[in-house]
């Protein structure tokens, strides 16, 4: 089915869409959230979650494409609950994407978020202007919160390969929001 | 700005960005590879080697261990009771979650049914095979599904190289005596193994081969539409209630839908070629066995000799067309170990695990099939009950009971571990509907051969000794007395 009949459906509140929505995207959403849960129950539950924000949420939305939308939902409500049972459940390859990450805050950094307009802006410019390899595999990592070895597989890369690569964007995506007055 | 909040910032990413991304959207450096001539050659070879029936040879002198020293637990054996696996209708319920162990490797499509890139095929029943199977390279952590095995033969082959006769594992409670009453099915399937797929076979307790292809659902859910059954030429939808209403309904001739499934794969293809991404190859891969390098070669002798264990073959990504690699994992008895030789069908690169058993050591080793068949036993005639679950209200919904194969500083180890899996509905005030809610327990027991010792152990006590690692990710910890949330019901 269409996406946009899957949204429709939605839209006539009629529960056929949450098993098309399954039935097209679940793979796709458990995915994600298995990457960042690393727990299969975990992953289902919070993919359940997602049909039922999906439920709850459209309408009024009305996505153009479905997948990044369940995909948005998705990763959101995976890394929520990855924050919050981290001190009783370690996912060591999660927890490498958040030290990566960890990286482009200064010491002493407040706690304060910079401004979401400024920082969507910035964030898409950047990541734009990459090289398409150098975006897709920096995506996979910090959106997918795919493994290394997984996105060297994918992308018929060596393993360090993807890392130096990671490294570098790292250091640009750091500098680059200095300049742009980003400060995290 | 903490790292928690920018990652969650990464939400503001554009969606196109991510599209890209996608893991299943098209790779850049993707070859289109197509050996047809290999194909035939592999569904040839697949044809002419012989049914293999495996009776495990592997414990000729088996280990004495002790008996168990606490009052075992239970077992029920729910995987005899396939009407508690599949009968209660509900759209979300689906058992196990099967993609885990191969998680890593397997690229899922986007998009189901009677789309592009599946196998797609109007066949008729041969035969169906009367015994119960169970995958074995499936996550077991949940009641493996149970299986039944219908002998197809193709009419036409609307999409992909599907043999002349196949095999179509179906989960049971699926098939019933009217099931042959059927004269033909429009099915979209995905291809499960190649050569020598090999399946437990639950009803006579063994390890078996098959010699034809073996197809199933890519999802393991037969109810959303992958099947379109006709009776007398015309779409009866009784044995398949949902089913995909854009492209059949009742009434509909078999010619006519097969007219509507070609236009829709017709269409999906060049939807597919508009677009510039594709969830996986338009066109059916298949490969070529028929190695060039002596490395290679060896490799594979080596894996098809069942007297070296049984190697479980599975392809890694075979939606994916830039590495197709055959993998081979051992398995003694139905458990799984360690060790993994995977060939890369494209490079022929051979790459084997640290991790290896020798002969030698196969011939002594301790029987964790067996123990575990004794323990099924034994909670056949008791029902277990689970170390950490208040069960007051809740449905027993799974148990199973499975081994595996640990090598620690040389030294093998066979955990057997049971699972029990409740179901609970309440009533949600939040969401206002009824939700499902699923209960995960499970308890461990170690035969360390190397100390003649069978005790029960706590998972701390597993890692301590696997120095962290979990292999298989059989030892991952789930939440004990936790609601996980299964479905809703509005």
């Amino acid at each position: 089915m269409q996406d946009c009949n899957i949204v429709e459906l939605y839209w006539q509140r009629d529960e056929k869409a949450i098993k098309e929505t399954a039935e097209k995207y679940g793979g796709y959403c458990y995915r994600i959230a298995y990457n960042i849960l690393y727990s299969d129950l975990d992953a289902e539950e919070c993919v359940n979650d997602t049909y039922v924000k999906a439920w709850e949420s459209m309408p009024p939305a009305k996505p153009e494409k479905l997948s990044t939308y369940l995909g948005k939902l998705t990763r959101h409500i995976a890394l929520n609950r990855y924050i919050h049972d981290r001190a009783q459940k370690r996912n060591k390859a999660a927890d490498l994407v958040f030290d990566e990450i960890a990286e482009l805050i200064p010491d002493g950094a407040t706690s304060n978020l910079p401004d979401e307009v400024a920082l969507k802006d910035v964030i898409n410019r950047f990541v734009g202007a990459l090289p398409s390899l150098t975006r897709v595999v920096f995506v996979r990592r910090y959106w997918y919160v795919s493994t290394i070895k997984n996105i060297a597989k994918d992308y018929g890369l060596s393993e360090s390969n993807v890392k130096v690569m990671l490294l570098r964007t790292r250091n640009k995506f750091k500098a680059f929001l200095e300049k742009e007055g980003i400060t995290l | 700005m903490t790292k928690d909040q920018l990652l969650l910032s990464f939400d503001l990413l554009d969606e196109q960005y991510i599209e890209e991304a996608s893991p299943t959207a098209a790779k850049p450096h993707r070859r289109r590879i197509q050996l047809v001539r290999a194909a035939t050659c592999a569904v040839l070879i697949a044809i002419l080697v012989p049914a293999i029936l495996l009776v495990l040879p592997l414990f000729r002198t088996p280990t004495e261990v002790p008996p168990v020293v606490y009052d075992p637990p239970t077992i029920f054996n729910a995987l005899e009771s396939p009407e508690l696996l599949y009968g209660n209708g509900n759209p979300f319920v689906v058992g196990d979650t099967t993609e885990v162990v191969d998680f890593s490797d397997t690229t899922e499509p986007l998009s189901k049914g009677f789309g592009h890139g599946y196998y797609i095929v109007h066949a008729e029943i041969i035969s169906i095979l009367p015994d119960v199977y169970y995958p074995l390279n499936r996550s077991p952590n949940f009641a493996p599904n149970a299986y039944q095995l219908i002998r197809f033969r193709t009419l036409e082959a609307l999409h992909g190289n599907v043999p002349e006769e196949f095999l179509y594992l179906m989960p049971m409670g699926v098939v019933d005596n009217s099931f042959d009453s059927y004269d033909t099915f429009i099915i979209s399937m995905g291809l499960r193994g190649t050569e020598n797929y090999i399946l437990r076979n639950g009803s006579k307790q063994k390890l078996e081969a098959f010699p034809l292809l073996l197809f199933a659902d890519p999802n393991n859910c037969p109810e959303i539409g992958n099947f379109i059954s006709f009776t007398d030429g015309v779409f009866n939808e009784n044995v398949f209630h949902y089913y995909d209403t854009d492209l059949v309904q009742p009434g509909y001739t078999v010619e006519y839908t097969l007219t509507r499934v070609k236009e829709r794969i017709k269409e999906s293809k060049q939807e597919i070629e508009d677009s510039g991404y594709y969830s996986f190859p338009i066109d059916i891969l298949t490969y070529s066995t028929d190695f060039t390098t002596e490395e290679a070669r060896a490799a594979f002798a080596y894996v098809q000799a069942f007297e070296n264990g049984v190697f479980v073959q599975s392809i890694c990504s075979y939606f994916d067309a830039a590495y197709p690699t055959l993998t081979y994992t051992r398995y003694i008895g139905e458990c799984q170990t360690e060790e993994v030789i995977s060939i890369n069908l494209e490079t022929e690169e051979v790459t084997y695990s640290e991790v290896r058993y020798s002969e030698e050591e196969l011939r002594s080793i301790v029987n964790v099939s067996e123990y575990a068949a004794n323990l099924r036993e034994k909670y056949a005639a008791q029902l277990p009950v689970p170390p950490h679950t208040d069960t007051q209200g809740k449905e027993l919904y799974s148990l199973n009971v499975f081994g595996w194969y640990l090598k620690i500083d040389g030294n093998i180890y066979g955990i057997v571990k049971t699972t029990w899996l409740y179901h609970e509905k309440r009533y949600d005030e939040e969401y206002h509907c009824n939700v499902l809610y699923r209960y995960y327990d499970d308890s461990f027991i170690l035969l360390d051969a190397q100390n003649l010792t069978v005790r029960e152990v706590s998972r701390d006590e597993l890692l301590e000794l696997t120095g962290g690692q979990d292999f298989h990710n059989y030892i991952h910890q789930y939440r004990y007395n936790y609601a996980y949330k299964a479905g809703y019901f509005f």
